[in-house]
């Protein structure tokens, strides 16, 4: 038993030394130069010797504000969504002022449709920080879900005006545009935006509505057929031919989109339906 | 010189791995094997490799060297090989993106540099070395108002941020002086308009100074976030 406890506290006394070895006399603490090394290990990407350092900062002090900060970064590079914002609810508690929790924990509402609760985040996060570019970026998303699209353009002018083409803010402001009418302007947007981010869904889908609303049907058939397949890209063309009044195209296309898909039917028929008093007036 | 390819070497690290994840020491896998290592990481079966906590400390600095070493000798090719297998192996690597994205714009290809970068940003949205490098590719391009937006923004983030703080003074200089660009070219009579008036008559200073900088962006690109 004796033995068992020597060999026991040895490894608590190495671990310890090995811990220290690295240091130069009188230069960083532990606890700096672990945060360090650990802050150092989650930038390359090495998350294991990230978690063990944690692991070590968390058993010196828990609660402190650069570990939950350490712990917050680790969780978020593992995706644990539910642990991360435990740790961001915890940063807050510290302090009430932390921007970067105060984002994110916007964000995350945003994410999950809870649009008051992000907005209340988010401009406290940006009156604490004016240069937020993400709080701006969340707020204009807010702001266009509310139909407000003039502040959210206003929103996603100032996010640009901090980072001039950054594809997010640029597409989203495309998006808004498309929102307001102003078709030329957002497909240029939208472009920009795919020119930096090219693979983003999203952008690529709306890019497709925007030229499809300017009438360029083919073209916008074509955008849409690569994302979505033939029978959705008939239904959306479809649907906004219906939109600009070019009722027998419409007709046309929604009419292609049920005999592409069968089980597409439901859909492209009540489009179908939807534009047939149109066609009477006409 | 001895190399470690052995499956058993390797699992047996990983267990070691495990195991010392518990207490406080990491593994250190001499910088000469780390090739070998990773050559040999591939045979293991996936379900070793799926958990990112009980992955070993492995070597991972030579790849990101050796990426840094062949862009300052100017070979960005080599340097973007190294940095996609660095981005293979760890896809959040803001150090990776932000060096595929350096070496893109040494080959001219902002628009793929750009991609880089903001995905980099996406992961560290506050990283002052990703808006330096953003505001740095900017400036490559003669987007001087943007380069000096995000170079302001970069030093918002870290007021220390010694290549953004250049990067803001380059982009700053050439702003200036486009309003007298565009007065000399006005000036010009008819009479004169046959004589070759370069279309950017700064430009070599901008070249000048770009070096000056990219050497400086050199230093700071792979710095921490």
């Amino acid at each position: 038993m004796g033995t068992l406890l020597r060999i026991k506290t040895s490894v608590i006394l190495l671990s310890l030394l090995a811990g220290c070895a690295g240091l130069p006399p009188g230069s960083l603490s532990l606890t700096d130069s672990l945060l360090s090394e650990a802050r150092q290990a989650i930038d390359a990407g090495d998350l294991a010797t990230a978690l063990v350092k944690l692991r070590q900062l968390q058993s010196m002090d828990a609660r402190s504000g650069d570990v939950l900060r350490l712990s917050a970064r680790l969780h978020e590079q593992l995706g644990d969504t539910a642990s991360l914002q435990a740790v961001h609810l915890q940063i807050l508690e510290n302090n009430p002022q932390d921007v970067q929790s105060l984002v994110w924990l916007g964000l995350q509402a945003l994410r999950s449709s809870k649009l008051n609760v992000a907005a209340d985040y988010l401009q406290q996060a940006l009156t604490l920080d004016p240069y937020q570019w993400q709080a701006l970026n969340g707020l204009g998303v807010i702001a266009d879900n509310e139909s407000r699209s003039m502040d959210a353009q206003i929103y996603f002018q100032r996010g640009l005006a901090l980072i001039p083409g950054h594809p997010k803010l640029t597409a989203n402001l495309g998006w808004s545009k498309v929102l307001t009418g102003e078709l030329e302007e957002a497909e240029k947007l939208l472009r920009d935006a795919l020119r930096t981010a090219p693979d983003v869904l999203a952008t690529r889908s709306n890019l497709a509505w925007c030229i499809a609303l300017q009438g360029r049907y083919e073209h916008a058939l074509d955008l849409y057929a690569e994302l979505y397949g033939q029978a959705t890209a008939f239904n959306n063309v479809g649907y906004a031919a219906a939109l600009r009044g070019d009722t027998l195209i419409a007709q046309h296309y929604l009419q292609q989109a049920i005999s592409s898909r069968p089980s597409f039917y439901t859909k492209a028929a009540n489009n179908l339906a939807r534009i047939a008093p149109a066609r009477i007036q006409r | 010189m001895k190399t470690y390819q052995s499956r058993g070497f390797i699992q047996g690290s990983l267990i070691a791995a495990a195991a010392l994840s518990m207490s406080a020491c990491s593994i250190n896998i001499p910088a000469a094997m780390s090739a070998a290592w990773s050559a040999a990481q591939e045979s293991i079966s996936q379900d070793t490799r799926t958990e990112h906590a009980l992955e070993p400390a492995v070597e991972y600095r030579p790849r990101l060297e050796l990426a840094r070493a062949a862009f300052t000798a100017g070979h960005y090719g080599i340097a973007i090989d190294h940095l996609n297998a660095e981005l293979a192996q760890r896809p959040a690597s803001v150090a990776a993106l932000n060096g595929l994205g350096a070496s893109y714009d040494q080959l001219g290809r902002y628009d793929v540099a750009g991609k880089y970068y903001f995905q980099a940003l996406e992961l560290a949205p506050t990283s002052a070395t990703t808006l330096s490098n953003i505001g740095f590719s900017y400036l490559l391009q003669h987007r001087y108002e943007e380069a000096a937006a995000v170079s302001q923004l970069a030093l918002q983030y870290d007021t220390e941020n010694k290549a953004a703080a250049a990067n803001l003074l380059t982009a700053q200089t050439n702003q200036q002086s486009q309003p007298l660009t565009a007065e000399i070219v006005q000036s010009v009579s008819p009479a004169d308009s046959a004589a070759e008036i370069p279309a950017e008559p700064r430009s070599w200073l901008v070249t000048l100074l770009s070096r000056q900088f990219k050497r400086l962006e050199n230093l700071f690109m792979f710095a921490s976030t």
